[in-house]
């Protein structure tokens, strides 16, 4: 019995390896351009694997024109053993610069990495971006995040060089004498459309330059830069339609007024200078103390919040002041987030004065940080009854069962006539990276407390 | 006026004929999302049958399915994502057709579309397995393909022992 299926397979490899000599490897038929294009599609790991397929597939990696130095794998390594780090940036770097020497792409569609580097790394950086900027990149990201999550410490920060596009920093000088200053003539900055920084230094003065040196600039992400200043994005000539600016701290002013910008994320609201914005419909922001965001996003006159059709605030302070602010009409607004700390049984309803001032919202989310949260004997308060028309789907994030949350799911059903969808997810956020309880008993005890309350024609979703 | 109806259809239709010679009947306005066949109509081809002398019939009817789906309107993004999900789903081989024709017809988005779905296929995959999917024969002698493995930039495998610093 035991030589006859090891026969059959025998059989079996036989006629495989025929039909793979007469079926036709019709792949490698293809022109060099698609095959180039579809190598484009993967992180410059996979596509260099290619290389050994065959000699058809030995030089084609080299010429993709999307560079993603994914280590996805070994940045997680990273962040759960802080002690990696030193080696594997080592090893980063070095591939990097070892793939640089090899590529062939004249023009650059992506440069991206994406690795815990820090100022060590500096004098390699520099050279990729001007490998990057030489070869006409379009979509620039350097997402050098601790662990691929967390900023930097200042002093450790890897710093834009600025002397790459001729602005030569000298103390006490006045920023905008530069800004028009021309590059050196050898790189070509005029291809840019985004730019990506997570935990690099880059002042204002870099981040003007691009603005108005490069006119298809349309997306701007800055996370976690120490020397980021001031920020004016003015003037209707600019592309951008996309910017962010998180946790930028040193930041004293973020100008943004009479261009053409669509959505704006920032943390640092309480710095935000807001006028003349016309296309702006979705904003995502925080800061301290909250108080001043919504002085920022409707100050007197202003009709901002008026055309917004998505609004996400970062209210870590709590929501109770909401209560006693009274809202413009948000004509617009479809959707609405609020991300909150889940502070033992501090109540969420001021949210109910935003969500009765949005008379089209369809959407509503609420996600929960939590810092102690403990559940509580009060009784449920009764929030403004306010019908809404439209809302039909409600999503709960890092929910805890705490009486606070329990009075704003009545809220909810009180007085969302056509409320379709509940979205409960227990587990997902943390402040802490300690689980307060399995995931188990919270998904348990969210089915619990919600099935008595929920009516059947309503979906109700734990995830 | 039966004559007058038709023959305003026809200023709006194409006929494409696939290699085997089978016709299809497609708006001009859906048809022209391939630019090869926009730029025959805008030079004047007018006679409007289109030869697609190396599309094959069963090639086109899923071009032409895709074509129509995406110059729908009453389709939302999200039908659209969904549709572009289930239409990959389908053969190697038929994917690798529809990539030709789309690089011959010139449509982008097909391109990317099925490009991708190639790549997807390569993804997270040893070249052994590649090399089956795709039936490709390595010509390398195992030296030769030691040496390649070796050349190829990557520095976080095979080096953990001899670099504990």
């Amino acid at each position: 019995m035991a030589k006859r299926p090891q026969l059959s397979n025998n059989f079996a490899l036989k006629k495989c390896s025929r039909r793979a000599c007469t079926a036709k490897d019709r792949i490698s038929q293809l022109p060099d351009d698609i095959l180039v294009h579809i190598l484009s599609f993967l992180s410059v790991k996979e596509a260099a694997d290619t290389s050994v397929l065959s000699k058809r597939w030995l030089p084609l990696w080299r010429y993709v024109p999307r560079l993603d130095f994914d280590a996805t794998k070994q940045l997680g390594e990273v962040a759960v053993h802080e002690k990696l780090q030193k080696r594997y940036m080592k090893k980063y770097v070095r591939w990097v610069n070892r793939t640089l020497r090899m590529c062939k792409a004249q023009r650059l569609d992506l440069f991206r990495v994406r690795f815990d580097l820090n100022e060590l790394a500096q004098h390699d950086i520099d050279k990729w971006l001007e490998f990057a900027f030489s070869r006409q990149v379009q979509r620039l990201e350097l997402d050098l995040l601790e662990g691929g999550e967390r900023i930097q410490a200042s002093d450790y920060c890897y710093t834009f060089p600025a002397q790459l596009l001729g602005l030569n920093h000298c103390a006490g000088q006045p920023q905008s004498n530069n800004v028009h200053k021309l590059p050196p003539l050898w790189y070509n900055f005029k291809s840019v459309k985004v730019l990506l920084f997570k935990s690099v230094h880059v002042t204002g003065e870099v981040l003007e330059f691009f603005l108005h040196n490069c006119p298809f600039v349309e997306e701007m992400v800055v996370h976690g830069s120490g020397t980021l200043v001031n920020l004016e994005v003015v003037g209707p000539s600019l592309k951008l339609k996309h910017l962010e600016i998180w946790f930028c701290l040193g930041l004293k002013s973020l100008k943004i007024c009479d261009t053409n910008i669509v959505t704006l994320r920032t943390s640092s609201a309480h710095k935000l200078l807001l006028s003349n914005v016309p296309m702006l419909i979705e904003v995502d922001v925080g800061g301290h103390p909250f108080r001043h965001i919504l002085d920022t996003i409707m100050p007197r006159g202003s009709c901002i919040l008026s055309q917004l059709e998505v609004l996400k605030i970062h209210a870590y302070g709590g929501l109770e002041y909401l209560e006693h602010y009274k809202f413009p009409q948000l004509a617009k607004l479809k959707k609405f987030v609020v991300e909150v700390l889940a502070k033992e049984d501090m109540s969420v309803l001021g949210c109910t004065h935003v969500i009765g001032a949005a008379p089209q919202l369809k959407e509503f989310e609420l996600k929960l940080l939590w810092v102690d949260p403990s559940r509580s004997e009060r009784e449920c308060r009764k929030a403004v009854r306010c019908p809404l028309h439209h809302l039909k789907v409600l999503r709960l994030s890092g929910y805890y069962g705490r009486t606070s949350e329990v009075e704003l799911v009545r809220y909810f059903l009180e007085n969302a006539m056509v409320l379709e969808k509940i979205i409960v997810d227990p587990s997902t956020q943390y402040v802490h990276r300690h689980r307060v309880a399995p995931d188990e008993i919270l998904r348990n005890f969210a089915k619990l407390q919600l099935q008595g309350e929920v009516p059947p024609h309503i979906e109700l979703v734990i995830l | 006026m039966a004559e007058a109806a038709s023959s305003t259809i026809e200023k709006n239709n194409l006929t494409l004929k696939s290699s085997y010679g089978d016709e299809f009947v497609l708006e001009e306005s859906i048809a022209i999302q391939s630019v090869t066949i926009k730029n025959m109509v805008e030079d004047g081809c007018s006679s409007s049958v289109i030869p697609l002398s190396k599309v094959d019939t069963g090639t086109l009817i899923k071009v032409i399915e895709y074509m129509k789906m995406h110059s729908s309107t009453s389709s939302n993004e999200e039908e659209i994502q969904n549709f572009d999900k289930e239409f990959v789903r389908i053969s190697i081989k038929t994917i690798l057709n529809i990539l030709e024709a789309a690089n011959f017809l010139d449509i982008r988005s097909l391109l990317d579309l099925c490009a991708e779905a190639v790549a997807n296929r390569i993804k997270n995959k040893t070249p052994e397995v590649v090399r089956k999917i795709f039936n490709i024969t390595s010509d390398f002698t195992p030296e030769e393909e030691a040496e390649i493995r070796n050349e190829t930039p990557w520095a976080f495998e095979g080096d953990l022992d001899h670099s504990l610093d």
